[in-house]
This record gives structure tokens, C-alpha cells and sequence, in this order.
């Protein structure tokens, strides 16, 4: 049996004296997608920045425990961020488009990757990017237009193409369709399901909802512990937790 | 006894409207007597020639040269300076005693007042470093001077920047210097420029730091180790010594004119840099 892509052991993580994050222990395989609900201040958010540490950025944090990727351990002080951040990518509940062209914002990454790229394998790049993220028919005859111009599910289409562009093994989606419109929000859930056999997918969500529709294992997290984990369609049909029952039939606070 | 309300508020109105107005027409008063004086001294000739008997004749050619030569010296030195100490209060520290330490230090530079500036430009460069009377002592000193409005105002904009496109940029695993150079400042360039053309603005203006520092020689300057006299500080001379008075108002009008148009370009880059965020 393979390992799973990513394992979490132990981790505990404080903001000060706050601790976020408490002893989680978690498994993320390849090929799948992870669902990970909770109320607000649950520690979802902080879970998905300790994988692609961008939780570093935040003053007076620490942690304990290990995060493997691969079987390396991401925690360790000599683990090297930016080499990290570019197998793990992240989309943001906001989508942010920066100010430049739609092409300029996916070739933004690559170029700056260290590697030297010629212009015709970063046009290919750019296009597989753009259709993998189902973006490629509405902006192909357009790529050089400011990308700020793109309605909001657009501009977060972008957002994941971007991260596609830099060829991850793992996307990090943050409520990525908090702020869209429904038929936007489909998009993206159908993209992410494409895109799923290629990609290890961890998605935040605080709609349940989209969880139970495109996720395959849902982790339940409350009060900055791990409260339930499991194939989704049980997790949904048959909590094994009374809190997990609770919040998935909305009568939680 | 109580005062209607609606009368005070025309009367307030009245008054405001002629504070403004008084504001106003000092800014034009001074213009309009400085060009209504000098202007008519201002001829081509004025302009490309050398001082001739200490200023009564010729033109002021060596005067704009070393203008332009001093604030390009302070500007090649503060600019990088002052953006270097902006990047690091704003990106590489976190808020704390040392950044309050380096700003309000920065603060208190700007207070000096020149002529103590120029004293000390005078100490250090022209004697204690031998660089006697020149463009470089001249131009170090004005940097001085400049550095602090420069760290300012490129603070000010590179924190107008969001700081989700620096989220953005780390999480695709760009470093952070890349995501300086390739985000941070394009996105700031406006605000910085406003900051860098002020400066300018301030060092052709500035008199007794340059007088300490560069020196009033009357040749045109070359070298970096050349001394020269600014129009500000020709000005000086002509109108202090009695040389001549025309030629004084003329170099003033053509000082005057150019920090206007300094300051306007300076004025309408902010506008496009807020218009781009806000």
C-alpha cells in the first residue's frame, strides 16, 4: 500500500498563547480530495497555512509535532519555504488577481521559478494552465488584457490556474468560493474534481455542502482540535461524533 | 444672547473663504512680482551665458549647470538610500522600538535646520574629508537634507501596496526580494517618484547648506571636485551685495518657475498613484 502524500503528526500551533491548532493527527493520500470543515477560529485556516508554511508570516507563532511531505518533515527549521510553497501551492477566499495581464499573471511564477524558460514552452505552459482551471475558452482571445477586468469567479479561476502554472503536487484551496455566485461556485467545484487525479487537494470550506458534494474524505474540526475524520459519504450519513452530527445538520452555533 | 445659526454658518463660510483667498494670493502675489520683475531679464542670452562682473552682466549658465549638477549628486545618493531604509522599516522588520527608533530619527533629520546642515556639510566634507568646496560636498549634504521626505514618502506608498499581492507572491513560492522587486516597488514607483521629485524640487531651492558646501565660484562646474554657486545661492549674493538687482529677480523668476513645475509634475503622479488604490 502506498503512503499517503502528506502526514500530520502531533502538530500543535500557538499564536502566543493561543493554541490553534491541538496534538492533530491527519493523513492526505494523492489523488483525492480533503474536505475540512469547521466553525470560525476552529483552526481550518491555520491547519492549511502550517502545509505550505505560510503561517511562518505571522508574528509570535510557534509550532510543535511534524508535518511529512513525501516522507520529509516541513517543519524543520532548514526545510526551505519558497521550494516548499512552490510544490504546495494555495488559492485565498479573496481572489487577487495582480495588476498586470491575464498572461503576465500565470507567467509571473515560472519565470521567476530560477529555471530558465523559453517563451513558446511558457505560452504552452500558460494555455494548460488556463484550461486545466476551465478559464482557457473565455480569456484565449484576450490573455493580454488586465486581469483586475474578470468577473470574481473568473478572477478566481485565475487564481488557480496561477497556482497550476507553478506545477504543484499539492493545491491548498482557502473557502475558495466564499464570495462567488452559485453558478461560478459549480466551476470550480467541477474543476477541482478534474483536477483531482493529478493533484493531492486539501479544500477549506464552511459550507458543508461543498464538502459532502466534492470532497472524499472530510475532516471535522471544533475548538482547534480534530474532532472527526473519515470517507466523507460517512462522515455525512454516520457521524461517529455527536458535535459532527450537530454541525452538519446546522443545529450548531 | 445666541447667534443664529444660519448666520454663522454664512459668516464661518465667509471667513474661511477669505483665509483661503489670503493663501491664495500670496502664492500669486509672489509669483506675479517675481515673474513681473525678472522675467524681463530672462532672454536666451540670460540663459547659455557666463557671469560676467560678479554678476551686474552676463548671464547665469553656470548657475543652472550646478543647480542641476548638486541636486543630480544628492539625488543619485539619497534616492537609493532613503528607498533602501523604506524597504527595510516596511518589509523587513516587524513595527517595534527599532523601527520607531530609525523614524523618528529620521524625523528629527528633517528638523535641522539648513544653515546647521550646512555646518556640518561644511565640517565633515569640505574640511574633515578634503573634498573642499564642490559639487560632491555640495551634493552629500543636500542628500542629507532630502533623505528624510525621501524615506517617508516611499514608506507611505509601499504601504499603500496590499498585502495580499505579497501573500499571493510567497504562496507560489516567489522569494521575498523577487516579490519586492517585481510587485512591491512597480506597485509604489508612483508614490516613490512624488517623494523623489519633491526632493528635487527642495535642493534647487536650497540656499545655506549649498553656500556652506559648494561654495559661489563663478565658473561653470565640470568635475565632481569643482565648486560652483547654485541660482539659489546667486540670488543670494546679487541681492545681499546690491550687485544687481534685475539680474537677482531674473534668476529668481527662472527658480521660481522651475519648482513650480516641479512640483505640479510631483502633484500629478500622486494623483495617478492614488487613483491606481483607492
Amino acid at each position: 500500500m502506498r503512503a499517503p502524500k502528506i502526514q500530520v503528526r502531533d502538530l500543535t500551533f500557538w499564536y502566543g498563547q493561543h493554541r490553534a491548532i491541538d496534538t492533530l493527527q491527519l493523513d492526505i493520500w494523492q489523488g483525492e480530495i480533503l474536505g475540512l470543515m469547521g466553525p470560525a477560529k476552529s483552526g481550518k485556516t491555520t491547519f492549511l497555512r502550517v502545509l505550505n508554511r505560510m503561517c511562518d508570516l505571522v508574528p509570535g507563532s510557534r509550532m510543535a509535532g511534524s508535518v511529512l511531505l513525501d516522507g520529509e518533515d516541513i517543519l524543520r527549521p532548514e526545510c526551505n519555504v519558497d521550494t516548499l510553497r512552490r510544490r504546495v501551492g494555495m488559492v485565498f477566499a479573496k481572489p487577487v488577481p495582480l495588476p498586470r495581464s491575464i498572461y503576465e499573471n500565470l507567467a509571473f511564477g515560472p519565470r521567476l521559478k530560477g529555471k530558465r524558460i523559453n517563451r513558446k514552452e511558457l505560452e504552452e505552459l500558460v494555455e494548460t494552465s488556463l484550461k486545466a482551471a476551465q478559464l482557457w475558452e473565455e480569456v484565449k482571445d484576450r490573455l493580454h488584457d488586465s486581469a483586475l477586468k474578470l468577473s470574481g469567479g473568473q478572477q478566481q479561476r485565475l487564481c488557480l490556474a496561477r497556482t497550476l502554472a507553478m506545477q504543484p503536487e499539492v493545491i491548498l484551496l482557502d473557502e475558495p468560493t466564499s464570495g462567488l455566485d452559485p453558478i461560478s461556485t459549480a466551476r470550480i467545484e467541477e474543476t477541482l474534481t478534474e483536477l483531482k487525479k493529478d493533484f493531492t487537494i486539501v479544500l477549506v470550506s464552511n459550507n458543508t455542502k461543498q464538502i459532502a458534494r466534492c470532497s472524499d474524505k472530510t475532516a471535522f474540526m471544533l475548538m482547534s482540535r480534530l474532532v472527526e475524520y473519515g470517507v466523507t459519504h460517512e462522515v455525512f450519513m454516520v457521524p461517529k461524533n455527536k458535535q459532527t452530527d450537530d454541525y452538519i445538520s446546522g443545529r450548531f452555533g | 444672547m445666541r447667534i443664529d445659526p444660519f448666520l454663522t454658518e454664512r459668516l464661518v463660510k465667509g471667513l474661511l473663504w477669505c483665509f483661503t483667498g489670503l493663501t491664495l494670493f500670496f502664492l500669486i502675489f509672489i509669483i506675479a512680482f517675481i515673474s513681473f520683475k525678472g522675467l524681463p531679464q530672462v532672454t536666451l542670452q540670460f540663459l547659455l551665458h557666463d557671469i560676467e562682473d560678479m554678476g551686474r552682466a552676463g548671464g547665469i549658465f553656470p548657475t543652472i549647470v550646478t543647480t542641476i549638477y548638486l541636486s543630480l549628486v544628492a539625488l543619485a545618493v539619497a534616492s537609493p538610500l532613503g528607498v533602501g531604509t523604506a524597504i527595510y522599516l516596511t518589509e523587513y522588520t516587524r513595527e517595534g522600538w527599532i523601527t520607531r527608533m530609525i523614524r523618528f530619527g529620521a524625523e528629527c533629520l528633517a528638523g535641522v535646520p539648513s544653515i546647521i546642515l550646512g555646518l556640518f556639510g561644511f565640517v565633515l566634507f569640505v574640511i574633515k574629508l578634503n573634498f573642499g568646496w564642490s559639487m560632491l560636498s555640495g551634493g552629500l549634504s543636500l542628500a542629507i537634507m532630502v533623505l528624510p521626505t525621501i524615506i517617508r514618502t516611499s514608506e507611505e506608498a509601499l504601504k499603500a501596496v496590499p498585502k495580499e499581492y505579497q501573500d499571493v507572491c510567497f504562496s507560489l513560492g516567489i522569494t521575498k526580494w523577487q516579490t519586492i522587486t517585481r510587485v512591491v516597488l512597480p506597485c509604489a514607483l508612483p508614490g516613490i517618484m512624488t517623494g523623489i521629485v519633491l526632493s528635487i524640487g527642495r535642493s534647487i531651492s536650497e540656499t545655506a547648506v549649498v553656500l556652506f558646501t559648494a561654495g559661489a565660484s563663478l565658473r561653470t562646474p565640470t568635475t565632481l571636485f569643482d565648486s560652483g554657486r547654485s541660482m539659489a545661492v546667486h540670488f543670494y549674493i546679487l541681492a545681499r551685495e546690491g550687485l544687481s538687482m534685475p539680474n537677482a529677480y531674473g534668476t529668481a523668476a527662472i527658480l521660481i518657475i522651475s519648482i513650480l513645475l516641479i512640483n505640479i509634475t510631483a502633484y500629478s503622479l500622486m494623483q495617478r498613484f492614488l487613483q491606481k488604490y483607492s
